[in-house]
This record gives structure tokens, sequence and C-alpha cells, in this order.
């Protein structure tokens, strides 16, 4: 009998061990955890393995190994040593435990072949990603991770109804195809749009992704909507709803960064903007198209991973993520090459990763006679490029510094980490050589597609994009000077629906419940004296007993009549 | 004019030359069919980014830092 072992294992005994280990220790052994995850899950491709594992009774699809999946987890893998890298030092044990079962968990929803553990690595991956969002350094963090579990607890909720209602309606316990037929399609597709963050149900990521910790920002932006676009590719491919989400997703998304003066929180509406990207693809769903959503998907991962650690590390050596700040302060040069690679890369550039991805997509979207989505790509690699590529980097890096730094002679800035360093070098590299090398990386995508992105007219037209973006921006550059204000997003609803009608009701229901205490108080002095009373004159007890019990009784009815109209 | 206008200036005129040497033979869109037609493209579509964006911003979203509060 060959012995297999979930590569999500070695992570989650790592994530155990974090919490009862320190420094180095702690760092060597989820270095270890992650290398061996990697054998493990090389080892599951290598040998034959039963399909299914009976608990309980129930028969559990831990292990689903097929190209679309494989394609997810080895990214996953490859991230996850990027992040450990990255926060090696930095950590504290629950911070560090939370980071490794969370890319565990992710591990484990992408690999569920069934509904019931596709469901339970879901909500592990709201619970440890939770854990990331607590930033000791910002009070306002717990309070965004508040609204954060809010929110992915009622997606969970939703998706649990929509697996229900599926299984109920004689659906496959085995994950697969959603058809519009089918009356669970609306709260599955809502309860996975909660997790990739598409408009309406978005708003969580740019609240939450930049009040984390730059180590805990690196690994958020990687897992919890990259997997959402997996189930995503898995239970709706080639939907055309998809299709409208996506488009709008990524409009939405470059829209709100453009205006951002956070950097972080910039990043994370450009995460939305790129899964708008990888939806697309998936919607059209053709094969070149299914390649080009995960090769997007690889590219976003190692650059957004980049533009998170550059940031990251801009946040812990000067103190601050917001652009009207660092306006004032020098930012270190090494990071700012870091950060232009990967703006380079999510603008298109030909040579780096987002440049083939994105050209692959256009690909797909004219050859499915989609002349429409093209254009519109076009125009949200326009708005990407002159977002992060140029007012991002302008801003941050080149724009002319005061003359009078004795804020900096007060708080000189921090040096950058060698493991920081590391990280970011090593992601640089992966972004060169998907850019450069494309055909290394086709062995991960599903479909055997040749890819032809590097020919004259592509590479002119991707150059014409970035230098006219490049001249739009220079002309007008001073509209988009940073202001140390905040956009208003869609939150502002539940969020004036909270302060306007949850909190007072709130506060009514606590001062009933108080003066409701203080009538049973009284009720209870009154019935204790009554007692006391009825020893010495028993007729005058009796009416008074009666006169408690028909109050009980007509308290009864009230309960029973309110209960009846809500149900 | 400014020096620093010239970067992006000449990036433009390379980059046309360039466009206007390598047309493409089977176009599918309106883009494709005229060489160079990227580049302006590009120039009017993150002229209009900028200023909706901004615009709309100035105009309804943006709030001071303590509005929530």
């Amino acid at each position: 009998m060959n012995s297999i072992i979930h590569p999500a294992l070695p992570l989650m005994i790592a994530a155990v061990l974090a919490l009862i280990t320190k420094g180095y220790l702690r760092s060597v052994l989820s270095v270890v955890a992650i290398a061996f995850a990697g054998f493990c899950f090389h080892t599951l491709l290598q040998t034959p393995h039963t399909e299914a594992s009976l608990i309980l009774g129930h028969s559990f699809h831990f292990l689903r190994i097929d190209p679309f999946s494989v394609a997810f987890i080895w990214i996953f893998i490859f991230y996850t040593f990027a992040s450990i890298l990255y926060s090696l030092k930095k950590w504290s044990g629950p911070l560090q435990a939370g980071a490794l079962a969370y890319a565990g968990s992710a591990l484990i929803t992408v690999l569920a072949g069934d509904w019931i553990l596709f469901f339970i690595g879901w909500e592990l991956m709201a619970v440890f990603s939770a854990i990331l969002i607590w930033n000791p350094k910002r009070p306002e963090s717990l309070k965004a991770l508040y609204r954060y579990l809010l929110i992915h607890v009622a997606g969970g909720l939703i998706l649990f109804t929509g697996i229900l209602i599926h299984l109920k309606s004689g659906g496959s316990v085995n994950m697969g195809p959603i058809a519009t037929s089918n009356p669970a399609f609306w709260f599955i597709f809502i309860g996975f749009a909660v997790n990739a963050g598409l408009p309406p149900f978005h708003t969580w990521v740019p609240d939450a992704y930049p009040e984390s910790t730059p180590q805990g920002g690196v690994y958020l932006c990687a897992f919890t909507t990259k997997v959402a676009c997996y189930a995503f590719g898995r239970s709706f491919m080639g939907e055309p709803i998809l299709l409208w989400f996506g488009a709008a997703a990524a409009v939405y998304g470059v829209f709100y960064a453009l205006i951002q003066e956070d950097t972080r929180k910039l990043l994370s509406y450009h995460i939305i903007c790129q899964v708008g990207y990888i939806l697309c693809g998936f919607a059209i769903g053709t094969p070149l198209a299914i390649n080009a959503a995960i090769a997007h998907t690889y590219g976003n991962i190692l650059f957004k991973g980049l533009l998170f650690m550059a940031t990251g590390s801009m946040l812990s050596s000067l103190g601050s993520s917001r652009l009207s700040e660092l306006m004032q302060r020098k930012a270190s040069p090494i990071i700012g090459a870091f950060f232009l690679v990967g703006a380079f890369a999510i603008s298109g550039m030909p040579g780096l990763n987002g440049y083939v991805s994105k050209t692959l997509l256009l690909q797909s979207a004219s050859k499915s006679h989609l002349e429409w989505l093209s254009t519109l790509l076009l125009l949200v690699a326009i708005g990407t490029f002159v977002s992060i590529g140029l007012k991002l980097f302008y801003f941050a890096f080149l724009y002319p510094r005061p003359t009078d730094q004795s804020s900096v002679a007060t708080n000189p800035p921090q040096s950058i980490p060698w493991y920081e360093i590391s990280a970011m070098s090593l992601l640089t590299l992966a972004c060169f050589l998907f850019g450069l090398r494309p055909e290394y990386f086709s062995h991960f995508l599903p479909h055997a597609i040749p890819m032809h992105v590097y020919d004259n007219f592509h590479i002119i037209e991707s150059l014409q994009i970035l230098a006219g973006s490049w001249l739009g921006f220079y002309f007008l550059r001073g509209f988009l000077k940073p202001k140390a204000k905040i956009a208003l997003d869609l939150d502002l609803i539940p969020r004036k629906l909270y302060a306007g009608i949850i909190e007072p009701c709130c506060q009514m229901l606590s001062q009933m419940q108080d003066s409701f205490q203080l009538t049973l108080r009284r009720g209870i002095q009154n019935l204790h004296s009554l007692y006391l009373e009825s020893r010495q004159s028993p007729m005058q007890s009796v009416e008074r007993s009666l006169l408690v019990a028909l109050s009980g009784l007509f308290l009864i009815a009230v309960f029973l009549f309110a209960g009846y109209l809500l149900s | 004019m400014k020096k620093s206008v010239l970067f992006p200036l000449l990036t433009c005129v390379f980059v046309l030359i360039l466009a206007l040497l390598n047309p493409l033979e089977h176009p599918h869109n309106f883009l494709q069919i005229v060489p160079g037609s990227y580049l302006f493209f590009a120039l009017i579509s993150s002229l209009i980014w900028i200023l909706v964006s901004k615009g709309i911003a100035l105009w309804i979203l943006y709030k001071d830092r303590d509005y929530y509060e």
C-alpha cells in the first residue's frame, strides 16, 4: 500500500509547533514544513491513490488531483515559501501559526473533492486569515477584523445554504459545475463572490488588508481571493453572468485604485481588479482562456505579492503607507526597484509575467468574438498602469522631497532586512522568468496550447499602451496628487445602517434589558414579601397569588403571539 | 518646453515609428486597423481615467479621515 500525506498536513503541524517554539527554530520549522509540503505534493502526483476516505460513514474526497487543482497548488506552495522567507524573524508565534494554518487550509480547500470538505477548508481559511488581520500596532485593525469576520460568516452561511439546497435537490456531493437552473446557483455564486471580493461584496478587501501587519498583508493578498477564483472556475466555468461580474470588478477596482491615498488600500483595490481579469477568462471558458486565467492567477500572485512586500517594507521602514506622508520621506531605492518591477509586471510590460497573461486573455477574448471585452480590458490595463506604475511610483519614490528633513533626523528610516530583500528578489526573478520564458510555465497550465505572445505587433501594442498612458499622466499628474482623505465606498451603507438603526436598536434593547432586570428583581422581592405575608393572612394571599398567575399567563401569551408573528 | 516632458514625448514618438513600421496583416478590431492608434487610445483613455475618477472623488467620494468615527 502506498502511503500518501496530504500537503496541508506539514503546514498544520508546523502551525501548532509555531505556538511553542521561538526565534530561528520557528523559522526553520516553517521553511522545512513548506518544503515538505511541496515534496508531499510531488509524491502525490507520482503515486496512485484511492479517491475517497471513509470517515464516520461518510466518504470524503480529500485529494482531487487534476490539472486544474494542480496548477493552483504549485503556485500556493511557491508563494507560501516566499512569504515565510519575507516574515522570517519579525513575527510572534500566533501570527506565524495563523499564517501557516491559513496556507494549509487553502491547500485543503483546493484539493477538496466534495462540497463538505470544500466548505470546511473554506471556513478554516476565514478563521485563520482573520488572525492575520489583527495588527498589535494598530487598534483600528480590531474593528476591521470584526467587520471581516461578520461578512465572512454571512458569506459562509450563504454558501452553506447553497450547498444544502444543492444536495437536497439531488445534486452530486462531488464539487463540480452548477447549472443556472439549479436552485442553489445564486446562493453558491454569492458565497464565492464574497470571498473573491466581487462588487458589491468587495468592501472587506480594502477595509481589512491595509490594517494588517506588513507580513500579514503579504499572505492575505494571495489566498482567499484566488481560492475563490478557483471555486468559480470549478463551478461556474463558461457562465455568461461571470463575465459581467468579472468585467465590472475590473473596472470598479481600477477606478477606486486611482483615487486612493493609502498604498496598501490602492493595491487592495487592484486585487479586486485582477480578480475581474481572472474571472473573465473563466467566463469565456475556452482552453486558451482557461490557460490565460490561470496564467494571470500565477502572475497576480507573483506581482501582487511583490508589490505588497515592497509596500510592507516601506511601512516597516518609514512607518507609514500613506502617500501624503511618504511624499515627505525618502524611500529606499532598493524597495523602489522591486516596486517598479511589480508595477511594470501588473501593467503588462513585455518581458514580465503580466504581459504574457494579459496578452493571452486579450487573444482569447478576440478569438471568442468579444471585442468589447478586449477593449474594456485594455482600458483597465491603462488605468492600472496610471494608478500603480505611474501615480504610486511617482509620488512614493520620485516626487521632489522638501528640503527640511528635520522629521527624518528624529525618526530615521529603518534598514531593510536581508530576508525581506531575498523574498522580493525571489518573486522578481519569478516575474522575469515567467515573462521571458513562458514555455517553462506551460507545464503548470491545464491545456497544452502553445503560447504565441512574443511577436512584433503585440510587443509594440503594449509599448504604445504604456507610452500613451505615461504621456497622459505627465499632463495631468497634478490632478492625482494624493490628498489626506478617505474615499467612500459601498461599505457606507452597512456602516450608516449600523449607526442609524442597528446601534440605536442595540441601545434600546440594552435599556429594555436593564429595566426588565429591575422589574424582575422587584417582582422577586414582592413575591418574597407576599410569601411572608401569606404566612400571616392566608385569605389575602390567595387573591394576590391569582393575580400573579394571571399576569404570568398574560406574559406567556404575549411571547407566544410575538413568536407566531416572527415565524 | 520643460525637459521632463521630453522623456514621455520622445518615447511616444519612438513607439509610434515602431508601430508604423509593424502594422498587423489581419486586423480584428478598429484599433488594429490604423497603426499607432493604441498610443492615442492610451493617451486619451488615461486622461479620461484621471479626470473622471478624480472628478467624481472630489465631487462626492472624498471625506475626512475621521468620517466614520
